[in-house]
């Protein structure tokens, strides 16, 4: 009876299971993967019954009570779930795809992306790992509405940025880099693009006026990558490549006998046109000077022998058909052979590249751990020109109680940069007649100890002086010479956030970044300047920023009202030290570069600067049924480079948004998926001017051992902060089932109170000062479109692109600045540049040329007393014009990608058009030789001058002396359109069948192509080399743009 | 959640802490220069030491720029008296070769701006200062105001714009209305509005402004103490002052009697509010200027004796007793510690390894043969310079030329003739540029006060008493057999030979430009026989001046100053030519 009793209780209790089950336990799993999730949340519905998985995605729930018969599992990423209570339960999550899309980082934190009411832009890892960049940031050039870049060509200098326009005229016009949340002050070169996880550009006053004192030219915000909870995996990646020279090269004379020609053409025209010699005389006398010594006008150096009693140049002005290359000539009793030598080709090198990242990243409910490691090893393209970098970084989380977590990172860099970059200025000082090497009578090149002999064209061994880059040999300089930057770069982040009572949360961050830089810069005792006795210097330079937030944050929603308010804190300190010492001649050069290896003292120097910045902020968001918008920020900052009497300033937004397409009445059947408008305005700040400009400064010097206060520059107390009001409305849309997506942006961003620096006579004792001067606007539209062409489960292409066009003017100029008029126009100028109302910023203001006359000569305008427009020669006489300015109507990028059976392929190209640049480096091939001027490279052109018998050419007459005409005039300012095929990436994704059988994840083998061709109005010309809306395409100082190819191949385990 | 509660104290009062914070922002000083409201705490010994150390002020990226001392080289290299053995390596081919001397170039911008740039730092001790209730103020009062008045005496010879006999220049500058212009005054009490509407002042103005600066000095001078260091001026540099003013003055009116008219039709202008000049005729200004140099010959300075003159580790760079007033470079200043090749030292003396006046580079200078073929063997001062007879000759260098140069006979031999071996590294040290690069320049000997008061008095009083007081200097101190004898006939011949003696005495030092501008003496610097490089052979004719001579203003005032009518470009090309055999 007992056991019938038993048995019958037993069958009850089983038959009600679902009901009276006291516990349950089973295994949480991500849907697709199999894998299980460590730390996700089950807990019990209707319950405060909770728990989460373990290591192994197990979890059990122990007292339940028979009311309860669900269980919710979250996990973030995932889309919830809710399950029947069972035994032994296995539960999948989805990924939830499209919630991690749709979240967005913004100023302090994250943000739904249909929430934001401001303009912003996201570039996502894989387009940064499509770039093949050493710095995340340049991964964004082209792929940003609004956002036009110059890359630099040199390891050690980093891009020229500006957002939405030229914001400023004097103050600087770089936008703010953030770091995880914390301002960024560092170098680029310090980032590995490796580590980095998006990128997002923030463009108007309504998402960054929170940046309020450093926000006004935008804000790059830099999220690294973190762990996934619940996830292990290892990636390892390695490239391979080489680099190659990608200049396209000017049509310049490269052959010694067309050269001589070209000389011998200028020389006979300075004797027939100005000498007014005949024919005969004109043509012995041209032949004549072209192996005089320069300073008679000559080149110096005659690499062709021609026979007893001939010439090297016929009266046909071509060259003798008997001549020969090498010419044997004597000094000191010695005999040598001059031979022409590619300068170029010999100084530049195809370098390597390599660079291989490992990344380690896992996680459990509790804690997260990213750890990489990098290293980079870019050989450039000139000797002693390259980098050397080893970075690792680490990233943690942990959920310490529920309502606490803290975390932070760490990174370390060590980079080692040589900037030896003689070779590139050879481009336009050294004609392709020069010697490189000496050679010895039979035309074999000589050595000594440090391998082959060089020329240095002083004259000491050939006798020979060359005109150019005399006791100077840039090629050997940058084998022999030093010129190098190693830096450690530390960079150490923590965070703690509370959450209490309801909704509200409390932040402490804080981070630190140190660099330190050692500067090793000399030359060697051998040969040239300073033979005998060589040059060493050594310079420290330590960076230390400082940066600590406090941020306390609500956030709670109310049926369907949701708002967010935060309330915060920042303050910023970046000191900096600087400490130089440099000796004159080193004893052991070879082994020993460093000052105790030199034995005279020669300068030292040390200081240190700091500026610090501060302020309070306060922002709201609200949030109505997810379809209205709304939110305003306000924040007051503090900044040390301003006089205590004028450093605060406040700086305010407001924005808001309608997603159109939530509305009830919108019609759902349209081929419109998603319509969302925005509008905002808000001020910001920009203090990025020197420091300590408020006040006189003096050198300390000494005069005579006595102390000296030596006036160095003058201050103005008044200065105050630059304000920028921007204003931004938008239109984004989802369009065919959302195959179609893009943005519409217009704005207008006035600058106010312009800090400027503005100019004195010189004989006021001081060259000028800053101060607030004027207005500026910046009016532009971006458009953005994205579409998946082809979108199926074995073929997929997609095209993107994006355009900006601006329009910037200067709105207003006070009357005592306005100080100089041209074309009509009241403003102020410096240099060759006019800023009136109504132009836009930095205007040209140059000769304007005319053409030639009926004599070849070049002609400038002149415009007479009565108004009317005459010609001059002299470019003295010439008046001075607007001439445009260097600022493009229309800039951005597209590019493609193609995916099929695993093959992927891509491009991405760059365009910019409009604007006047000048070109700096044609005028240099275009400028005649001249006294004591003698030998620089020549172009092509100077055949196609005018003469006598090709009187249609614009081109002034070819004749030696008559540099006038490429003095700055409009001939130079060439349109600075361009077009660039930035990259090609093609990869592989092995199958996983494939990788499965390998135990990996993830294989894929890859090619790309970086830099690789652009056009350009006129060829050679590069309106990219120099600064952005710079105004010049220097060539001096500047390195040549770089095409690299590389292969590599990516694990993931 | 108890747990929770446990934590909701201490986290809301770390939340109101946090937010309490005191203002974090902190003040900061920089430390690589000092800021206004530092040096107004110091005294004012700071500034006045500023104004010496400013002519030691450089752009390193120029290679002509050695501060004030390279402005020297170029006034010297202007005249025909110091060419230049190889133009390779010599950086002031412009104004030799009559190239590049529009308003545009860069060396054009550093002379006008030094020279005002120096002008403020001399405004801004005038400004910090208040002698007359403060008589401890003097010295700093007598050092700004000599430097300002030399600074604007200087401006006022080397921008006025003078007839040149270039047609197309002179009636430029007629129709620019530029005729008899100096430069803008621009004072301690100048404003910036002032400065953007500052015109060129007449000369006569100028005149007064400066003779202004020197009463003042003179007054507050004469009971100051004379600071320890040459690069002060004292009282005796003053007079030094007032007699190259006066005899400035007084050669213009001798000259020009329209100017002398026009400055005395405009001496009781109200809108000049600078001291008169006092005089209506050239003599009073020849008497004033040989009293002035007079005055400051008893302000017991001494000649340059042979021995300190040859000296290869002291002479002529070293202060001496004959040098009233220097420019001194110390060890610690950039021309010394960061420039090698770039420096006085370099440019001037044959003797430093690393400079460019070695026989490697060969920009070495050379004393015109013309006027070294005056100079008779009496007079000590000959072997300064390589006779022609005596070039390579090793008999000759050691009898004449081994004590005046630290060079070995082998070393010596490859130098052309009539090398210049007047200037030496500091210490004699031809091997360390920090240390042989650190010299000292005169900038006032009295040995031209001793030329001044001949010159002024043979002027004033008639030739005759001018030629003794003359042969007199010249046989006291310079000749070893007193034979020297004033033979040029009447006045001008007599001003000729104060003015070959100048030229001798003076050799290299900056000073012989103001001489041959106020003179207006042919430069003649291709002839047969001649030294000079053939692209630096312009001859130009006496009783003008020589375009060359005159600077022209920088586009960097003209574009800001709209009251500046700037100079013609006096550039060769197309105007004049080289003068060929």
């Amino acid at each position: 009876m007992r056991m019938k009793l038993l048995m019958a209780l037993l069958i009850l209790l089983t038959a009600n299971a679902s009901a009276q089950l006291k516990s349950v336990s089973g295994t949480v799993y991500s849907a697709g993967e199999d894998e299980p999730l460590i730390g996700a949340t089950v807990k019990v519905k209707g319950s405060k019954l909770a728990t989460s998985t373990d290591i192994d995605g197990r979890f059990k729930l122990q007292g339940l009570q028979p009311s309860d018969k669900y269980l919710e599992v979250t996990y973030v990423g995932y889309r919830p779930a809710t399950v029947e209570i069972k035994p032994d339960l296995k539960i999948y999550l989805d990924i939830e795809t499209e919630m991690l899309d749709e979240m967005i980082v913004v100023a302090f934190g994250k943000q739904k992306r249909e929430s934001f009411t401001g303009s912003a832009s996201v570039v996502d890892a894989d387009q940064i790992a499509r770039a093949q960049v050493t710095n995340p940031i340049d991964a964004l050039n082209g792929t940003v509405t609004g956002l036009n870049m110059v890359e630099s060509n040199s390891f050690g200098t980093d891009a020229t940025i500006t957002i939405r326009g030229i914001g400023s005229l004097n103050a600087g016009t770089d936008p703010l880099i953030v770091l995880d949340g914390m301002p960024y002050n560092g170098y680029w070169n310090d980032l590995n693009p490796a580590d980095i996880a998006s990128m997002t550009v923030l463009k108007d006053a309504a998402s960054n006026a929170l940046y309020g004192a450093r926000g006004a030219n935008g804000v790059i915000l830099i999220t690294s990558k973190s762990a996934k909870r619940g996830k292990t995996s290892v990636n390892f990646t390695a490239k391979w490549g080489a680099n190659h020279d990608g200049r396209i090269k000017y049509d310049v004379i490269d052959n010694p006998g067309q050269y001589y020609e070209a000389y011998y053409l200028a020389q006979k025209n300075y004797f027939l046109n100005s000498k007014k010699q005949t024919d005969a005389q004109a043509h012995l006398n041209a032949n004549a000077a072209l192996g005089m010594p320069y300073t008679s006008g000559g080149l110096g150096y005659m690499v062709y022998s021609v026979p007893e009693g001939q010439q090297l140049i016929g009266t046909n002005g071509k060259l003798n058909p008997n001549a020969t290359l090498g010419n044997r000539i004597s000094n000191n009793g010695e005999i040598y052979t001059l031979y022409p030598d590619n300068w170029l080709k010999a100084g530049l090198r195809d370098g390597f590249r390599q660079e291989y990242n490992l990344t380690v990243s896992s996680g459990s409910d509790k804690y997260t751990m990213y750890g990489s490691l990098g290293y980079l090893k870019d050989n450039g393209i000139a000797y002693n020109n390259d980098i050397e970098r080893y970075t690792a970084r680490l990233k943690s989380d942990a959920q310490i109680y529920p309502f606490l977590k803290v975390g932070g990172s760490a990174s370390f860099n060590h980079t080692t940069t040589n900037l030896e970059s003689g070779v590139f200025d050879v481009l336009t000082t050294i004609a392709p007649i020069f010697p490189l090497y000496i050679r010895d009578q039979y035309g074999n090149i000589m050595t000594d100890s440090n391998g082959k002999v060089y020329d240095y064209g002083d004259g000491n061994i050939l006798g020979l002086v060359r005109a150019q880059d005399a006791s100077a040999n840039n090629i050997q300089a940058d084998l022999l010479d030093l010129n190098r930057n190693t830096s450690n770069s530390f960079n150490i982040q923590g965070y703690a956030t509370l959450d209490f009572l309801d909704g509200f949360h409390f932040t402490v961050n804080g981070s630190a970044y140190i660099t330190e830089n050692r500067m090793e810069f000399g030359y060697n005792p051998y040969y040239g300047f300073l033979e005998g006795r060589g040059y060493v210097e050594t310079s420290h330079y330590r960076t230390h920023d400082f940066n600590t937030q406090q941020l306390l944050n609500y956030s709670k929603t109310f049926g369907a009202h949701s708002v967010d308010a935060l309330l915060g804190h920042e303050y910023t300190m970046n000191g900096q030290t600087y400490l130089f010492a440099s000796r004159n001649n080193v004893v052991l050069w070879e082994s020993n570069k460093e000052l105790s290896g030199a034995i005279s003292d020669a300068d030292m120097d040390g200081y240190t600067t700091a500026y610090n910045v501060e302020g309070w902020f306060l922002r709201a968001q609200y949030d109505y049924d997810s379809k209205y918008f709304a939110s305003a920020s306000f924040r007051r900052d503090g900044s040390s480079r301003f006089h205590p009497k004028h450093r605060w300033g406040n700086f305010w937004s407001a924005g808001a948004a309608w997603i159109m397409s939530k509305e009830e009445w919108f019609p759902t059947t349209s081929f419109v998926n998603m319509l969302k408008i925005k509008a905002s305005y808000g001020e910001q700040g920009n203090d990025n001017i020197g420091n300590f400009l408020y006040t006189n400064t003096y050198s300390i010097s000494s005069s005579n051992g006595e102390p000296a206060f030596v006036f160095n520059s003058k201050g103005n107390e008044s200065i105050t902060w630059e304000t920028v009001g921007s204003f931004n409305a938008g239109v984004e849309f989802e369009l065919f089932n959302s195959r179609l997506s893009g943005g519409v942006e217009f704005y207008v961003r006035n600058t106010r109170d312009m800090l400027m620096y503005f100019s004195t006579p010189l004989s006021l004792g001081y060259t000028g000062y800053y101060d607030n001067v004027g207005d500026m606007r910046n009016t532009g539209v971006e458009v953005s479109l994205n579409a998946d062409v082809v979108s199926s489960e074995a073929f997929t292409w997609n095209v993107g692109l994006n355009l900006s066009w601006e329009r910037n003017r200067v709105t207003y100029l006070p009357e005592d600045k306005k100080i100089a008029t041209c074309d009509g126009y009241n403003g102020y100028l410096s240099g060759y540049l006019f800023y009136g109302e109504g132009l836009p910023v930095n205007t040209w203001r140059l000769p304007k040329y005319a053409g030639v006359n009926d004599e070849g000569v070049a002609m400038f305008y002149k415009t007479g007393s009565d108004g009317e427009l005459t010609t001059t020669t002299s470019i003295d006489g010439a008046d001075y014009y607007l001439c445009g300015s260097a600022l493009p109507d229309v800039f951005g990028g597209f590019n493609t990608s193609f995916k099929i059976y695993g093959v992927d392929l891509s491009a991405q190209f760059n365009y910019s058009i409009g604007g006047r640049k000048y070109d700096t480096v044609y005028a240099s091939f275009m400028t005649p030789p001249y006294e004591t001027m003698t030998g620089m490279p020549i172009h092509k052109d100077a055949f196609n001058a005018w003469t006598p018998e090709n009187t249609s050419s614009n081109i002034p007459r070819w004749q030696y002396g008559e540099y006038t005409s490429t003095n700055m005039s409009d001939r130079f300012l060439t349109d600075a359109s361009y077009l660039g095929l930035r990259n090609i990436t093609l990869g592989y994704t092995f199958p996983e069948s494939v990788t499965r059988r390998l135990h990996m994840s993830n294989l894929r083998v890859f090619c790309q192509a970086e830099n690789i061709y652009y056009w350009t109005k006129r060829k050679g010309f590069d309106p990219r080399m120099g600064s952005l809306y710079g105004n010049y395409n220097s060539s001096s100082g500047y390195s040549f743009p770089m095409r690299t190819i590389s292969g590599g191949l990516s694990v993931e385990f | 959640m108890k747990a929770i509660h446990r934590y909701i104290k201490p986290a809301l009062a770390g939340l109101v802490a946090a937010f309490m914070f005191p203002g974090c922002l902190q003040e900061i000083e920089p430390t690589s220069n000092a800021t206004q409201e530092e040096v107004d705490k110091g005294d004012k010994t700071g500034l006045m030491t500023a104004v010496a150390a400013y002519l030691n002020t450089y752009n390193s990226s120029y290679s002509y720029d050695i501060g004030f001392m390279g402005f020297n080289i170029w006034r010297d290299a202007s005249t025909s008296d110091m060419p230049v053995y190889s133009t390779a390596y010599d950086y002031f081919t412009y104004v030799e070769m009559c190239t590049y001397l529009g308003s545009e170039w860069a060396m054009q911008y550093t002379i006008w701006q030094r020279y005002y740039f120096l002008i403020q730092k001399a405004n801004l001790v005038l400004n910090a200062i208040d002698v007359e209730t403060y008589p401890e103020d003097a010295v700093p009062a007598v050092t700004a105001l000599a430097y300002r008045a030399n600074a604007y005496m200087e401006l006022a010879q080397w921008y006025e714009y003078k007839k040149t006999g270039v047609a197309a220049f002179d009636s430029q500058a007629e129709a620019d209305g530029i005729m008899g212009l100096t430069v803008p005054i621009v004072t301690e009490s100048t404003t910036e509005e002032d400065s953007r509407h500052n015109p060129r002042v007449p000369f006569y103005t100028i005149y007064r402004f400066i003779l202004t600066d020197l009463n003042k000095g003179e007054k507050y001078g004469a009971g100051a103490t004379q600071p320890d260091s040459k690069t002060y001026p004292g009282i005796g540099v003053v007079y030094g002052l007032q007699a190259r003013l006066w005899q400035l003055i007084g050669t213009r009116f001798e000259l020009h009697p329209e100017d002398l008219a026009a400055a005395l039709s405009h001496e009781n202008d109200a809108d000049i509010p600078y001291d008169a000049l006092g005089v209506t005729t050239s003599r009073e200004c020849f008497v004033k200027a040989a009293e002035y140099a007079r005055k400051a010959i008893n302000c017991g300075y001494t000649p340059v004796t042979e021995t300190q003159w040859f000296d290869p580790t002291t002479g002529f760079n070293s202060v001496n007793n004959s040098w009233m007033w220097a420019n001194i470079i110390t060890t610690n200043n950039g021309l010394a510690t960061t420039l090698t090749w770039q420096s006085w030292v370099s440019f001037m003396s044959p003797e430093a390894t690393y400079g460019v006046a070695t026989t490697g580079y060969g920009a070495y200078r050379m004393i015109d043969a013309r006027l070294f073929g005056t100079i008779p063997d009496s007079d000590w001062r000959k072997p300064t310079w390589i006779a022609p007879e005596d070039a390579s000759d090793q008999q000759a260098f050691n009898s004449k030329y081994a004590r005046g140069t630290s060079l070995s006979y082998s070393e010596w031999k490859d130098f052309a003739p009539y090398t210049a071996f007047k200037f030496h590294p500091a210490n004699g040290d031809r091997n360390t540029s920090t240390i042989g690069n650190a010299v000292s320049m005169p900038l006032m000997r009295v040995e031209e006060m001793y030329l001044i008061e001949a010159e002024a008095v043979g002027r004033s009083q008639g030739d005759a008493a001018g030629r003794a007081l003359l042969e007199s200097f010249v046989n006291t101190y310079r000749y070893t057999d007193a034979s020297y004898k004033s033979t040029g006939a009447g006045l001008d011949g007599f001003i000729d030979d104060v003015f070959n003696q100048k030229r001798i005495e003076l050799w290299g030092e900056g000073q012989i430009l103001w001489d041959f501008k106020r003179l207006e003496k042919a430069i003649e610097k291709g002839y047969p026989g001649t030294n000079h490089s053939d692209l630096t052979r312009f001859n130009w004719a006496p009783n003008l001046n020589a375009p060359w001579t005159t600077l022209t203003i920088p586009k960097a005032e003209v574009d800001f100053n709209d009251a500046v009518l700037p100079n013609p470009d006096p550039s060769h090309t197309g105007y004049y030519d080289l003068w060929s055999e």
